[in-house]
């Protein structure tokens, strides 16, 4: 083994890591290996034609710059053209307006839920139920309708006639609201739905 | 998260010395929503930017059309850059991403030859090409390969440091020292044959 390396590969050596460490004008090295250039007259050479090549590149290369006359004007006005403050409006409304849409839907779901559980008959509800409570409702609308209208039909009988038929009216009315709004069998599993002649036909 | 994250004192190429600190106001100014504080750094940019993608795409109209959207996108962002770093660098990564988006692929825009739009050469062209014969720069992008090119005008053209380089163009810093090493290697190995 050469114990004293040639001068030729400590220069290479020299030159390739200032590639990686080389600080100075054209990438000359720092540390030993500016040492070595200190008394290396081919590597200082070398440095000063790495100097001026990059001197002469940057010479160049501001010489070569290309222009593109009205390019700014044409920049700034495409840029004044985006500023568009509407997306920046909207995403920060975006977020409370849904979230009422969200709400409101949610509101309503619940509501209807709740109303139609309201309304949900129990399956304890038999038809002969059903037809007891309407005739209760309707005895006792009768049981208070009729005894103003009796007491006002005797203050003018020329309306008696009217009166009877307003009367039977409401009768059926209550009836017919009765059967088909009260919790009836209809809801229930195999029960049949009541008829709404059932309660005249049952009182004969 | 800001685009640059550590501060480091240099002078932007071509503009005053003490220009700095002015444009790290403008970008304050910017990100404030001042648009004619955007306007003057399109102003100061526009050239830098637009040489840059020209250089690289040898296309005047789509330098100039990727310029200008690499500007749109800069004001879009503006809030995520530093202000007390040139923003040359980070003008110049959207350009080269819009570059390649705008070329549909990071290959076509490695691999873009020149002057892709004209097939013929006009009588201009060709004393244009005459001038340019002698350039440093054109021999350089018939000898090195475009990604060797890139760096190397990043470095000496545009004067980046290597981890402004690095960041530009997605590489290491020891590959950037590396890459400007060999490209400079090449030129130089050229020019002593020539």
């Amino acid at each position: 083994m050469n114990a004293h390396p040639s001068p030729r590969f400590i220069c290479r050596v020299v030159r390739g890591w200032s590639s990686l460490a080389g600080v100075g004008p054209g990438g000359a090295p720092a540390g030993f290996g500016a040492h070595h250039v200190e008394t290396c007259e081919a590597c200082q050479e070398y440095f000063g034609s790495c100097a001026e090549f990059d001197a002469a590149l940057k010479a160049e290369a501001a010489l070569g710059r290309v222009s593109s006359p009205g390019l700014e004007s044409r920049v700034i006005a495409a840029i004044r053209d985006s500023r568009t403050p509407e997306p920046r409006r909207s995403r920060s409304f975006a977020i409370p307006a849904t979230a009422l849409i969200g709400a409101a839907a949610a509101f309503a779901i619940t509501f209807l839920v709740m109303t139609r559980a309201r309304s949900t008959p129990s399956n304890d509800v038999t038809p002969e139920e059903v037809v007891a409570a309407a005739q209760s409702i309707s005895s006792q609308v009768w049981g208070t309708v009729k005894p103003s209208a009796t007491v006002a039909l005797k203050k003018s009988n020329s309306l008696q006639d009217e009166l009877n038929s307003v009367y039977s009216d409401a009768r059926g009315a209550v009836d017919f609201l009765a059967l088909n709004f009260l919790p009836g069998p209809g809801t229930t599993a195999g029960a049949t739905p009541p008829q709404p002649g059932l309660p005249a036909q049952q009182r004969g | 998260m800001a685009f640059f994250s550590q501060s480091e004192a240099r002078v932007v190429p071509g503009s005053a010395p003490g220009a700095l600190p002015e444009e790290s106001a403008l970008v304050r100014s910017c990100v404030d929503g001042d648009g004619r504080a955007f306007e003057e750094l399109v102003r100061r940019h526009t050239s830098r930017v637009f040489n840059y993608v020209f250089q690289m795409t040898r296309h005047r109209q789509d330098a100039e059309d990727i310029c200008q959207q690499t500007f749109i996108k800069a004001y879009r962002n503006i809030d995520r850059v530093d202000p007390d770093r040139p923003i040359i660098g980070w003008l110049l990564t959207i350009a080269r991403r819009t570059a390649i988006n705008h070329f549909r692929s990071a290959k076509a825009w490695t691999e873009l030859p020149e002057d892709t739009a004209s097939t013929e050469t006009s009588p201009a062209r060709q004393v244009e090409n005459l001038e340019r014969a002698g350039n440093l720069w054109e021999k350089a992008r018939q000898i090195l390969a475009p990604r060797d090119f890139e760096v190397l005008w990043l470095r000496i053209a545009e004067e980046f440091s290597v981890e402004e380089t690095a960041r530009v163009t997605g590489l290491t810093q020891t590959h950037v020292k590396v890459l400007v090493y060999r490209a400079r290697q090449q030129l130089m190995k050229g020019e002593t044959t020539a």
